[in-house]
């Protein structure tokens, strides 16, 4: 992780359209010396044609980002294969295939 | 036109596989080529508009004005969202604005001219837009992925700017008297080859061992993208009741691409080096704004540290 720079800089998130199962997308930044002049800056800059129904900015300098190397910390599936939902089918495959070759041995 | 062979293809698509983001490990040399492309296209975005601001209170119609205010604001912020790549990138924008102003940036040819009636406005903007999305359409495919962010936004702003100056040439030429319908001929004809040299210098044969195209932050080559123009934007004009001289651009339906009126490499080299008609102007103009609004913005800074 790291810690965003540039106090001036202030990075500009919206949605578009009326779905609001619509994730909120990042679209870029806008320099600015105050919070609520950024917000306008990107309502100018960034909202020109497409129907905009939402709109943050956040300061940069204010943000805890990744960094390449929390790309392992942040994959889940590979890291986490428990929590998957094929992990449990092929638990529940392995403990069949155990049971069968114990009773396969018990009855030679 | 450039056909490439398949195991080029492949090279080319290998060239542009690889993205970038602002924190990933670059190549040398790639951040700032992309520092680069970002604020060269600033400066054109803001410079390139100054043309059409001065007339804004000349518009004949208020519809019109409207829409003009729109494309500058427009323009304007394509200048913000890419200056901001650049600055990402560690080149400033006072930066980029003051190395034009005391002349260390060249700006392309086309910047360097003014409009002299309303209806060279429509023709020459047309040209110009539909040139811009060209070149915006290849780039998109580029490896700088905060840049392609940039131009997701332009392109759909761009396409309204076409789409205006469509309307204003097909206006002067369906209700224009005799006299602006020729205004309008000779604005096609004058900015034709000023848009042809735009897209720069033919293919040399070592093109793509330049950096610019072997970081796939240029995509396509100059003739690629020339041709790519014209097969768009000549049938557009011709159907505008514009009349395109086999001289200055025809398709050869053997070769399959389109010959044109060599531009005059010589002058746009020269204009580009010694600057244009209206180039004092732009520069100026510029130089002046930077001053007027420099206590604001120390101000504004000063406020965010």
């Amino acid at each position: 992780m790291r810690r965003g720079g540039d106090a001036d800089v202030y990075e500009v998130f919206a949605r578009f359209g009326d779905d609001p199962q619509e994730p909120i997308r990042w679209l870029g930044s806008v320099r600015s010396g105050d919070p609520e002049l950024a917000w306008h800056a990107a309502k100018e800059i960034y909202t020109r044609r497409e129907d905009c129904t939402l709109l943050w900015v956040a300061q940069r300098a204010a943000m805890v980002l990744s960094e390449p190397s929390d790309a392992e910390a942040l994959r889940s599936p590979s890291r986490l294969s428990y929590r998957v939902p094929a992990f449990p089918g092929r638990h529940r495959r392995a403990r069949m295939k155990a049971a069968a070759l114990a009773a396969a041995e018990a009855s030679s | 036109m450039t056909v490439l062979a398949p195991d080029e293809v492949d090279e080319s698509e290998q060239r542009l596989a690889r993205k970038y983001e602002l924190w990933s490990e670059m190549p040398e040399g790639y951040r700032e080529a992309a520092a680069r492309i970002a604020s060269f296209q600033a400066l054109a975005e803001v410079v390139g508009v100054l043309p059409f601001t001065e007339w804004i209170d000349r518009a004949p119609d208020y519809a019109r004005k409207q829409m003009l205010i729109a494309k500058v604001q427009d323009e304007v912020g394509h200048g913000h969202v890419t200056a901001r790549v650049a600055e990402d990138l560690g080149l400033p924008r006072e930066q980029i604005l003051t190395d034009f102003v005391e002349g260390r940036t060249n700006l392309l040819n086309i910047f360097h001219y003014g409009f002299d009636s309303w209806e060279e406005l429509g023709p020459a903007a047309l040209l110009m837009n539909s040139s811009a999305i060209v070149q915006f359409q290849a780039l998109h495919h580029g490896t700088y992925l905060p840049y392609t962010r940039a131009l997701r936004k332009i392109e759909k702003e761009e396409s309204f700017h076409y789409h205006h100056a469509m309307d204003m040439t097909h206006q002067t030429m369906v209700y224009g008297t005799a006299e602006q319908r020729q205004r309008a001929q000779e604005a096609f004809e004058t900015w034709l080859p000023r848009l042809l040299a735009y897209f720069g210098p033919p293919d040399s044969d070592t093109y793509r061992s330049n950096p610019m195209y072997k970081f796939g932050l240029k995509v396509r080559s100059n003739d690629e993208l020339r041709q790519q123009w014209l097969t768009k934007i000549i049938p557009v004009f011709k159907e505008l009741g514009i009349h395109v001289d086999p001289q200055l651009a025809r398709f050869d339906d053997e070769r399959q691409e389109w010959d044109y009126a060599s531009p005059d490499w010589v002058e746009t080299k020269r204009i580009i080096k010694e600057g244009g008609p209206r180039y004092e102007q732009w520069r100026s103009h510029i130089a002046a704004s930077l001053e007027r609004n420099a206590t604001y913005r120390d101000v504004a800074l000063k406020a965010a540290v």
